[in-house]
């Protein structure tokens, strides 16, 4: 990835659950990163967002703390960290809101020959009531994304 | 046959990943209920070509 990332990242034990602190005008947040498996056991869906100081957790919060681009990058490498340890699963990710699911189109699109050389990476369209799945395209709106490690 | 690639991990790109106990406490929870939900009801319908 091409941008910063913070360097120290606490895993829990089993690997599922990450946590790494955001600095920016806003202070010291607390992010959160999960992997839980879905209802098709090769699939883990990938969600993050802040632990708040009450032991909560908010998925919704903008708190513009001037640092995306580098939460972004670490989340690339949490993924990476996860992936390793179970290379045959994939990773499903979409937004909250159709403009972070397009953040993330564009956080590939800008990624794609470096992380295209260690993951397939699919976008799932949305055709009446299914979703089709194809190689991810630059320039194209998807509603979410799959990626897996590249084995070969 | 291709030979069997390196698989890279978070070190490779400079971040150290340390285990701590205080996340244990998390684990077996669903903290992203709604986004688990959304994943599901997106993947039950995703049609493999």
């Amino acid at each position: 990835m091409k941008y910063e990332k913070y360097n120290t990242v606490l895993a829990s034990a089993n690997g599922f659950e990450y946590s790494f602190v955001s600095i920016g005008p806003r202070g010291e947040i607390h992010k959160v990163v999960q992997f839980l498996e879905t209802s098709d056991t090769s699939i883990y869906n990938l969600a993050f967002g802040d632990l708040l100081p009450d032991g909560n957790i908010d998925d919704q919060i903008k708190n513009d703390n001037k640092d995306r681009n580098k939460i972004l990058a670490t989340i690339a490498a949490i993924v990476y960290e996860f992936t390793a340890k179970r290379p045959e699963k994939m990773v499903f990710f979409t937004g909250s809101t159709i403009e972070r699911t397009r953040l993330y189109r564009m956080a590939l699109t800008i990624n794609l020959a470096e992380l295209s050389q260690d993951f397939e990476i699919l976008g799932l369209n949305l055709q009446e009531d299914s979703y089709t799945v194809e190689r991810f395209m630059k320039g194209k709106d998807y509603s979410g994304f799959l990626v897996k490690r590249k084995l070969t | 046959m291709k030979p069997k690639k390196e698989i890279k991990g978070a070190e490779a790109f400079g971040v150290k990943i340390k285990t701590d106990k205080s996340l244990d406490k998390l684990s077996g929870k669903v903290l992203f209920p709604e986004k688990l939900k959304e994943a599901n009801k997106i993947i039950s319908k995703i049609k493999w070509s």
